[in-house]
């Protein structure tokens, strides 16, 4: 009898988040596969085709260009991002806790507060080919620049670059998890006569890899669905260089009015994230170190 | 050992300076005359401090507006998602039942649902709804709890020693009671964390009021940000560097309030293993 009252009264607790997990997450995850098995916009009601909108996916170049865009923005940003991270993370632990590493971190964390649009703004201003405070400069050194977001060459990798600035988070983790890191293990490696290299490698990154993990897995889910710096700076241009698969989704269902297709896209590029989701964790199972639990 | 101590300093300190320097060259482009910055040699600071450019801004885009409409979203998610979250977190901390830990599990799975999976059908619902062109779909969802806010509030609440809360029920109280009375004023700071969050994720959020607002008067300040700078060919890039000075205040003034609090939050999220 009192069990009962205890489930009945945890299950109103928890009622508002089991309404919202069903109306705004289940729900739309199982509709709109269904949607992707139908021909179907806002004023005509869905009609089942089978796969087709999936044979035609891929059959469709833009298609291949934007999932060849966004595998290198996960690619070269993801590991990029991770290594500057950590890097912030190492330099910053050196400093113990003073007023400096506080004011550092401070400063490396901010960007992770401005809205993605006005840092998009700012590095297109910086970044214009004419009048660009970055080229005027490199011009001044006697450099001949790119047009950079106008260059099919280098408006990716600038793309990549400008995430950089958002890599607060994943460096605040990795601070904390360095200081976690017991200090008996470092002075026992100490004494045993461990170069610092060997020590960062052999203990520092074992122990902290769960974190790794964890920051490599959140980048690449949110990297898959990088959006608002190509739409906000390229529109996805130039020659569709920076086209991303959540602007295919976009454009498809928002501009084109075709949901059917842009549903069968969005879940293939669900299909994408799981998918590498569970290499990483699969990659990771036999180097990861959890500290003798489990 | 010193000079490799000062080595490390000098590249923390010159990487610092990169990090700045988008939003000093902000600052400055916003107080200048259009013409410093269009032409080569290079001014690293304005000719004169040009503050008309501010009032320009303001009326060049509805500036006030977008604010408020900004604001109006970023409030009531934050109120919304801090309660629902918390009342929800206690239901998945303190009270043992069947099913508890699955549930749980799956809350947090649907932290990796991409959200360009679920916009399609969310669209259509929000559509039956009549909710397209306003700004519910923004903030109604906020009032049923977000996953990673449920987490990190249930982190918190399993320390919070269970004596406490059966030494209450022992005085009559119940659940609810319990929540009110000792949960939530116990928790001022996980909550003011989480708060902070919603408020700044509300506050950049870019796609959803691109899906869902309609009506130009109704956008908000990310939205109208980036279509005034592709609405007019040659941007007045002085003009849209003063409003985009302006939205970021708000985010400075959360960041030289709390963003010892914020890195704490982050540290706190990060204790799944």
């Amino acid at each position: 009898m009192r069990k009962r009252r205890e489930l009945l009264t945890a299950l109103i607790f928890v009622s508002p988040w089991i309404v919202g997990l069903l109306l705004f997450q289940v729900y739309p995850f199982f509709k709109s596969f269904y949607y992707s098995l139908t021909d179907f916009n806002p004023i005509k009601r869905p009609e089942l085709i089978g796969f087709k909108n999936y044979s035609w996916i891929l059959q469709d170049k833009l298609f291949w260009k934007s999932l060849w865009n966004t595998i290198f923005f996960v690619l070269i940003g993801v590991p990029l991002d991770q290594t500057v991270a950590l890097s912030l993370a190492v330099g910053l632990h050196g400093l113990r806790k003073s007023r400096l590493m506080r004011s550092l971190r401070g400063i490396y964390f901010f960007p992770i507060l401005v809205p993605e649009v006005v840092m998009s703004l700012v590095w297109m201003l910086m970044l214009n080919s004419e009048f660009g405070i970055v080229n005027q400069f490199l011009e001044k050194l006697g450099f001949n620049p790119p047009a950079w977001f106008l260059s099919t060459l280098w408006a990716k990798p600038m793309i990549v670059f400008l995430r950089l600035f958002f890599v607060g988070t994943a460096m605040v983790i990795y601070l904390s998890a360095l200081n976690e890191v017991p200090k008996e293990i470092i002075e026992a490696s100490v004494i045993d006569g461990a170069s610092p290299t060997r020590r960062f490698w052999k203990i520092t990154i074992p122990m902290i890899s769960p974190v790794i993990l964890f920051n490599l897995i959140m980048d690449t889910i949110g990297t898959f669905q990088i959006f608002t710096e190509p739409y906000v700076i390229t529109k996805g241009g130039p020659a569709r260089s920076t086209y991303t698969l959540t602007m295919f989704v976009y454009t498809n269902a928002f501009e084109h009015l075709d949901m059917g297709y842009a549903s069968a896209a969005a879940w293939l590029t669900f299909s994408m994230i799981f998918i590498s989701t569970l290499a990483i964790l699969y990659a990771a199972s036999k180097k990861v170190y959890y500290g003798g639990e489990r | 050992m010193e000079v490799k101590d000062n080595m490390r300093k000098i590249v923390l300190a010159l990487v610092a300076l990169v990090f700045l320097f988008p939003f000093y060259w902000m600052v400055v482009v916003s107080l200048g005359n259009p013409e410093d910055f269009m032409k080569v040699p290079i001014r690293y600071l304005p000719s004169k401090l040009n503050l008309r450019n501010y009032l320009d801004a303001v009326n060049y885009i509805p500036f006030l507006r977008y604010f408020l409409n900004t604001l109006y979203i970023s409030l009531m998610v934050t109120f919304g998602g801090t309660l629902s979250s918390s009342f929800v977190a206690y239901g998945f901390s303190k009270i043992k039942w069947p099913g508890r830990d699955l549930l749980f599990l799956i809350t947090l799975g649907t932290m990796m649902l991409p959200p360009a999976v679920t916009i399609i059908p969310l669209y259509m619902e929000f559509r039956k709804f009549g909710w397209i062109g306003s700004f519910k779909p923004l903030w109604v969802p906020a009032f049923f709890g977000s996953a990673w806010a449920i987490f990190m509030l249930r982190q918190f609440y399993m320390n919070i020693p269970n004596e406490l809360i059966d030494s209450a029920k022992v005085d009559g109280a119940n659940h609810f009671m319990i929540w009110y009375k000792i949960i939530l004023p116990s928790s001022k700071a996980p909550l003011a964390v989480v708060a902070l969050f919603q408020f700044v994720y509300s506050w950049k959020n870019f796609f959803g009021p691109l899906i869902f607002l309609r009506d130009q008067s109704m956008y908000t300040l990310s939205l109208g940000l980036a279509f005034f700078q592709s609405r007019h060919g040659g941007t007045e890039w002085h003009l849209l560097m003063a409003a985009a000075t302006l939205t970021t205040i708000p985010t400075l003034l959360v960041f030289i309030l709390a963003s010892r609090y914020l890195i704490e939050g982050i540290r706190l999220t990060s204790g799944i293993k």
